[in-house]
């Protein structure tokens, strides 16, 4: 096989006349492909993969729990336990696309689930006080983030994993490590009232993630974002204004953790400042890389960050029925992560080994000629593309 | 300085009087007064020699400490990329100022979609930004299969010339080259410099660093030769040998 391929290359490489910059690469993306599949992006791979990925979680999981008990009903329940962990991916998701981090959204959407509880308890359970403060809150700490990383320049990681700690305990000085009850019934019902057999925050849920993937996909905005997350250097030097975009989508994440923080309080009728949130960015992060959006930043779509979430409460929500201890469930996310990366980079590990083994050729055999040169760098092109 | 010598002659689309820049003590420019003429002028010099700063200052990355910018004669100060940008003045960077992640077409009009607005938020126009990339890289006769491409696939030199699609779509009045063969191999490196003479004998005013002294004899149409912040020396190619050259860079003429 690896003969095959390698004479591919060759040929491949002496195509081009030598004043014309030709363009060699339909022969050469990907291993033989076709020119329109090289022409599709990798987010769309992705994506295609973890539909697939989630119908065969469902196959395996309906066959294995006799079918009747896994489907119907049960099928909501696994939306419905990602609807939280599905609103903070989406900022998460967004983030990181920008080429950062936030590990603060946890702690993030537990002050906000805090301030929201205090404030409602000192004025007399006023709704709309709460709300407020508690959105507020967010931003605030949103905007605290993105300040800090686009302004200041702090590295996100650094940024984020100091505010993850301050934020949590503030939550905790607000509620003075209490419990703190919120009584609303419209929040109450909020978080536990449904339309038919769809939960209200199902449907929250996938309001946000439906407005998420459209904005991240169409708008101009957006598409700065990716390309800030691609190349700060290039974006700012084409005029895009960098710091402005990473500020923006730290706002927009603790905009989306307050989401989750309201969301949080209606299902569980109190402020959750650590029990609620704790860990919940580590999961957030886990389906946003599952979802095929890079450390890196400039790849995958919030709509994969989706998939990503999805697959996650399934492989949960199957586990447990099947009678699978929970510690599995645990080593289970932690095995299909791996696997997920391994997978989204599977082709760039094939281009480099393809080059890998064309340079143990040259290297051995004849001395790399000029042609080997431009052949040996879009090898590498190929590779990075992963 | 910007007034022409000539009665007549045409304005230079780029010029600067009295430009300078320091560094702590130390000046990267000292009163450099230059105009550019179209077709390709060479800048060559020793590392130092100011060469870089001061295609950043053209460029709008760096504001000088003295001295005036001209664009088409008027008088210009960029406080940054986008200002050169919109004033003409694009620059090709050594480190390549492309984002891997994104196709050609994004490329071309990075920080210049086309968008139009649909319910108070800007949408990007993706099928109008294909078609005009497309077109942009047929103007600088370049052969890629597709706009769509992923600029991660490409080799070196395709990348500079997307770079170069880029700067001619958007009407540039000047393009600023800053060593853009130094990472190409020798095939490459020839087909891009043919892109460039081809822009050159259009009458397109290009300005490039370049550390390959018989390339730029051979390529150029004016040399400018710099030394310690200043330019030291004006040369016609043709006029010029390789040893004159380098006793202007090192100081010895």
């Amino acid at each position: 096989m690896s003969e095959q391929l390698n004479s591919g290359t060759r040929t491949g490489e002496r195509t081009g006349g030598p004043g014309k910059l030709e363009a060699r690469t339909t022969e050469r993306v990907g291993t033989g492909k076709p020119a329109w599949l090289a022409l599709a992006s990798r987010d769309l791979y992705i994506d295609v993969a973890l539909v697939g990925a989630l119908g065969l979680l469902l196959v395996i999981f309906g066959i294995a729990s006799g079918g009747k008990e896994f489907f119907g009903s049960n099928l909501i329940n696994i939306v419905d336990s990602g609807s939280v962990l599905g609103v903070v991916t989406v900022g998460e998701a967004i983030v990181m696309i920008s080429g950062n981090l936030d590990i603060s959204v946890g702690s993030n959407a537990g002050l906000v689930t805090a301030v929201i509880a205090e404030v409602m308890a000192h004025t007399g359970s006023s709704l709309l006080l709460g709300l407020v403060a508690g959105v507020a809150a967010g931003l605030v700490t949103g905007a605290f983030n993105g300040f800090t990383v686009a302004y200041l320049r702090v590295n996100s990681v650094i940024a984020t994993l100091a505010t993850y700690s301050a934020y949590l305990g503030l939550a905790l000085l607000v509620t003075g490590g209490q419990e703190v009850g919120v009584v609303s019934t419209i929040l109450g019902s909020l978080g536990t009232g449904e339309v038919g057999p769809v939960p209200y925050l199902v449907i929250v849920a996938v309001v946000v993630a439906g407005v998420s993937v459209a904005i991240m996909r169409l708008a101009l905005v957006a598409h700065s974002v990716y390309a800030v997350g691609g190349s700060q250097s290039a974006s700012f030097l084409a005029g895009i204004r960098v710091q402005r975009h990473i500020f923006g989508v730290y706002v927009v994440s603790g905009l989306l953790a307050a989401f989750a923080g309201v969301m949080l309080v209606g299902q569980t009728g109190t402020a959750q400042p650590d029990e609620g949130t704790v860990g919940l960015e580590l999961t957030a992060i886990t389906a946003v890389l599952l979802g095929g959006v890079g450390l890196s930043g400039g790849t995958g779509t919030v709509l994969g960050a989706v998939l990503g979430v999805l697959a996650l409460s399934t492989l949960d929500n199957g586990l447990l029925l099947v009678g699978v201890p929970s510690f599995w469930q645990e080593v289970a996310i932690g095995g299909l992560l791996l696997v997920a990366i391994l997978l989204q980079d599977i082709s760039g590990h094939r281009a480099r080994l393809r080059a890998l083994r064309g340079a143990r050729r040259r290297a051995a055999g004849k001395p790399p000629g000029r042609q080997d040169h431009a052949g040996r760098r879009q090898a590498v092109g190929a590779a990075r593309h992963g | 300085m910007v007034d022409s010598a000539a009665p007549g002659a045409a304005v230079p689309r780029l010029a600067a009087a009295g430009l300078s820049k320091w560094y702590g003590h130390v000046a990267a420019l000292n009163q450099v007064s230059v105009e550019f003429l179209p077709g390709l002028t060479g800048i060559v010099g020793d590392n130092g020699a100011g060469k870089s700063t001061m295609l950043k200052i053209f460029s709008g990355v760096e504001v000088p400490d003295e001295g005036t910018v001209f664009v088409d004669g008027a008088p210009r100060a960029f406080g940054s990329a986008r200002e050169a940008r919109a004033a003409g003045i694009e620059s090709l960077y050594q480190d390549l100022a492309l984002v891997e992640t994104m196709s050609i077409a994004d490329n071309i009009f990075l920080g210049r979609e086309p968008a139009r607005q649909v319910l108070g938020l800007r949408v990007i126009d993706r099928r109008a930004m294909r078609r005009e990339a497309d077109l942009a890289l047929s103007r600088v006769r370049i052969d890629m299969p597709s706009s769509r491409l992923g600029v991660r696939q490409l080799s070196g030199g395709q990348r500079q010339a997307v770079a170069i699609a880029r700067a001619m779509h958007f009407g540039a009045r000047v393009v600023l080259l800053d060593e853009p063969t130094a990472a190409l191999g020798p095939r490459e490196t020839a087909a891009f410099m043919s892109i460039i003479r081809d822009m050159a004998d259009r009458e397109e005013t290009v300005v490039m660093v370049g550390h390959n002294l018989p390339q730029m004899l051979e390529l150029a149409d004016h040399l400018l030769v710099m030394r310690a912040g200043m330019v030291v020396a004006t040369l016609e190619p043709q006029q010029t040998t390789l040893r004159e050259l380098t006793d202007f860079m090192v100081g010895s003429a």
